[in-house]
């Protein structure tokens, strides 16, 4: 492990019972890295996520973030130490309005009015200041995703995770959001799960293909896009 | 906009606490000061389980047990220290630290709402069983004998630790408003606070909090534990009205407080306080005519509010008085067309 | 010597005792996850019911088998039907309007019957250990009781109906498939678990003593008991009694019988806080 890495993995495991959701997953992310993961249905994308946040316990093997082992912690341990995450159905809480769900994410500071500005700006940032006293309940799914992503950009974590963001957006949603994933990145490692090849064509650098529970590949965007071995299990039907 | 409910509510509960502190008394009989001490003190109780399982979420069917806590820790107190305010204190504790040792085992452990509920249920009646078998001297913690079934009457009252008074029953009903108003007062600054938002959030989604750092087990058990010091509270007030007696731990205590928070309206502060005035006098008065055993009466009330009222009174009251705003507003605006 | 065999006879009674009145709340839990409040009431009405049959000149055994629980799993039946099955899926809800059915009945039977104790007494007499007295009484309950696990066991593992229960449990939607709406087996559950209660509030008369507001006696052990032993029905029952039960007898032996009950909830209380799904959501899983 160097000093650059911000993620790591080794011989990382989940099992539940005899399925093995993740089966010996090296994983290595640098710091300020944009990383894509794909791979088809169940190959093990969101579990990896999930073990990493901490709501799962991985069976065996290592996880390392900024050096220091994380595997089994607590959640909110390891959501402390600088991981966020979008999860892929909108995680939000229903019943408080777009600005307070937004506000509970700033755990920055301490200070009521810096706060307040945190959120304002995000708000601004993500373009649903118009809709940060309606009730998140009543907004429609691909609002849900933005209040989300706001949050975990108030939150300002050094690793982000998102999983499937482009889910259920508008085309121009989606081409907007591609915008804020790069502009995150200038200062944000990100780990992006998704399906659709066309958003990973726009946010792309470097893709890693999950299949099985195991890491396939590793390669460009481009690279990738023209292996066989990727196309014989994933794109085969979707790249056409 | 909710701001200014917000400033709507603080101003009409003012007034009311003002109305009920200074107005009431001059023309109430002395009869009524001592029933409406015993409301008051109650009204704290419901208070405390609005804010636990309103805002909270915290699903505690025990509420009684730290109401019962408090009263016999004020007796205790009250018995063994020179001044009783002592006692006081200690009912505020007792409650305060047996709910912060139970919710760990709860909240650590993870267990969900359902198990909550049994457990909390199952400590009060073992409480219960434990206070009514104390009968004897054997049974007495320093000068206080803890009396078993009769309870302790005769237990010592609230003194003005200034003057060394014991205070007056009009006195006492003073205390209890203000202290029913500060109680208020208390859970609404929790409520606004960056930790009290932090509750809110965890109950209206656990794991969206701890994935964005927040451990829901510590803010559930301060705040579990707050709730459980406000009910020590009413029944310090409580034992200084009537007397603390086993039944303050009886599972008929405990599902009444159930009943004022859901007819009141669960998820408000000031309706479950409505509901608990409201129902002790209605069961009261069926007490005295003695026509229907007053179980029946709570037992209908709560099978007809859980199958066709849940929300509760107060929200129902909200949603006609937004209804009546909006029509006005509509046959304001069509009367000002015309005149246009 | 004879004291030990004395004890162990008193922790089998115990143990019995305690899975007896758990039954009927653990077969509404373990098939529905439904926690009936109104449980003890049930048990309540099991006792009254055999005291009036018994009598009214009805051989105690009959009112005690047959009667009480035909009675009270028809009171069930009617809760089911114009309660609880409105709040199939709310949990919360559920417990609550149970509650509100519990004090119903208490303020019913205090009406009806009058606050005070009506009893009968224990047929069968005793025999002697050595110089101490056992009543032929408890280990009749013993007995039923040793005997309902054994029907409970065969039903659930052999018979259609069993199937269907099982099938429940792990998935409501299985039962639609076997072409039974799940609606039915709830409420056939629940009206069998009403029954139980009430065999278990028969079998306990002669030696409680019967009182409209007995119920909570007998609550506050069986939800701890029942959530101890966590979602399978007769593996939990069975577990969590034996376990449970012997640890509050043993502690009763050493105190009062207050603190036996104390040291039970604060021994599941415990088990919970390293448990949180019961014992069997740990051991035995998938079991019955």
């Amino acid at each position: 492990m160097t000093t650059d890495t911000l993620l790591e993995t080794s011989g990382l495991c989940k099992h539940f019972g005899g399925v093995k959701a993740l089966d010996q997953v090296d994983f290595s992310l640098a710091k300020g890295e944009l990383r894509c993961l794909i791979g088809p249905n169940g190959a093990g994308k969101s579990t990896f996520f999930k073990t990493v946040t901490g709501q799962y316990a991985p069976t065996s093997g290592t996880v390392f973030f900024k050096g220091q082992p994380i595997g089994g912690l607590e959640t909110s341990a390891i959501a402390k130490r600088g991981v966020g995450i979008k999860t892929q159905v909108p995680n939000v809480f229903d019943g408080l309005s777009v600005r307070e769900n937004v506000w509970v994410a700033v755990r920055s500071t301490k200070d009521r009015r810096e706060r307040d500005e945190i959120v304002q700006s995000t708000l601004v940032r993500m373009g649903i200041d118009h809709i940060a006293n309606v009730t998140v309940g009543q907004l429609a799914h691909g609002q849900r995703q933005f209040v989300e992503l706001s949050m975990v950009i108030a939150e300002d974590p050094e690793l982000i995770l998102l999983d499937e963001p482009a889910a259920g957006l508008s085309s121009e949603e989606t081409v907007r959001l591609a915008e804020i994933i790069h502009e995150l990145n200038r200062d944000h490692a990100l780990i992006v799960v998704e399906h659709d090849m066309q958003f990973i064509r726009m946010i792309g650098q470097k893709v890693t293909v999950f299949h099985q529970g195991k890491i396939l590949v590793e390669d460009t965007t481009d690279a990738i896009l023209s292996n066989e071995r990727v196309r014989d299990v994933y794109l085969g039907k979707s790249a056409a | 906009m909710i701001l200014k409910r917000t400033y709507i509510e603080l101003t009409a509960v003012t007034l009311i606490a003002l109305f009920a502190l200074i107005v009431f008394p001059k023309f109430a009989q002395f009869y009524t000061i001592i029933s409406s001490t015993i409301y008051v003190s109650l009204a704290i109780l419901a208070l405390s389980l609005a804010f636990i399982w309103g805002y909270g979420g915290i699903l505690c069917f025990g509420q009684a047990a730290f109401f019962g806590l408090g009263g016999y820790a004020y007796a205790v107190g009250a018995w063994n220290f020179d001044a009783t305010v002592y006692g006081a204190l200690l009912a505020v504790i007792v409650p305060t630290v047996f709910a912060a040792a139970l919710g760990y085992f709860m909240f650590y452990g993870r267990l969900s709402d359902v198990y909550l509920g049994v457990i909390t249920l199952t400590v009060t009646l073992i409480l219960f069983k434990l206070v009514n078998s104390t009968g004897g001297d054997a049974y007495a913690i320093g000068k206080a004998k803890l009396g078993g079934f009769n309870g302790m009457p005769g237990t010592p009252l609230l003194e003005n630790p200034l003057t060394e008074e014991v205070l007056s029953p009009h006195a006492l009903y003073g205390l209890a408003v203000v202290l029913l108003f500060f109680s208020y007062l208390l859970c609404k600054a929790v409520l606004a606070s960056r930790f009290g938002r932090v509750v809110v959030a965890i109950r209206e989604n656990e794991t969206r909090a701890e994935l964005l750092g927040y451990d829901a087990r510590p803010y559930k058990l301060i705040f579990f534990s707050i709730g459980a010091g406000l009910a020590g509270i009413s029944g310090m007030l409580f034992a200084n009205a009537v007397f603390v007696a086993p039944t303050m731990f009886d599972m008929a205590s405990t599902a009444r407080i159930l009943i004022w928070v859901i007819v009141g309206g669960l998820g408000t502060l000031v309706g479950p306080v409505i509901g608990c005035i409201s129902l002790l006098m209605i069961t009261t008065y069926l007490g005295k005519t003695g026509f229907v055993d007053p179980n029946i009466a709570l037992g209908v009330i709560l099978i007809v509010f859980v199958l066709l009222v849940p929300r509760g009174i107060l929200p129902l009251l909200d949603d006609g008085l937004n209804w009546v705003l909006e029509r006005l507003k509509i046959s304001r605006e069509k009367s000002g067309g015309r005149v246009l | 010597m004879d004291y030990v065999i004395v004890l162990i006879l008193q922790v089998l009674y115990s143990v019995a005792s305690l899975a007896l009145i758990c039954a009927g709340l653990a077969v509404v839990f373990g098939m529905m996850r439904v926690i009936n409040l109104a449980h003890g009431e049930f048990i309540m009405l099991g006792g009254f019911t055999a005291v009036f049959a018994t009598q009214a000149g009805i051989p105690i055994v009959i009112s005690m088998l047959i009667i009480a629980p035909f009675v009270v799993g028809f009171v069930g039946l009617l809760a089911e039907q114009l309660v609880v099955r409105f709040l199939y899926g709310r949990m919360i809800d559920t417990m609550l309007a149970t509650w509100g059915l519990s004090l119903l009945l208490i303020g019913a039977a205090t009406m009806l019957f009058g606050n005070s104790v009506a009893g009968i007494s224990a047929p069968f007499g005793s025999f002697k250990v050595g110089q101490y007295g056992v009543s032929f009484y408890e280990m009749f309950v013993v007995a039923v009781t040793v005997g309902i696990m054994i029907i409970g066991f065969c039903v659930l593992r052999y018979t259609k109906l069993g199937l269907i229960a099982r099938g429940t449990m792990q998935n409501p939607e299985m039962a639609s498939s076997l072409g039974i709406s799940p609606s039915r087996v709830y409420s056939i559950t629940f009206a069998i678990g009403a029954a139980l209660s009430g065999l278990a509030g028969a079998l306990l008369a002669p030696l409680s003593g019967v009182l409209p507001t007995m119920g909570k006696a007998f609550v506050a052990k069986a939800f701890i008991t029942v959530i101890s032993g966590g979602e399978a029905i007769l593996v939990g029952l069975i577990s969590a009694s034996g376990l449970l039960g012997a640890f509050s007898t043993l502690a009763t032996f050493a105190t009062t019988p207050v603190i036996g009950d104390a040291a039970l909830l604060f021994a599941a209380i415990v088990l919970l806080r390293f448990l949180p799904n019961g014992i069997t959501g740990r051991f035995f899983r998938g079991s019955i």
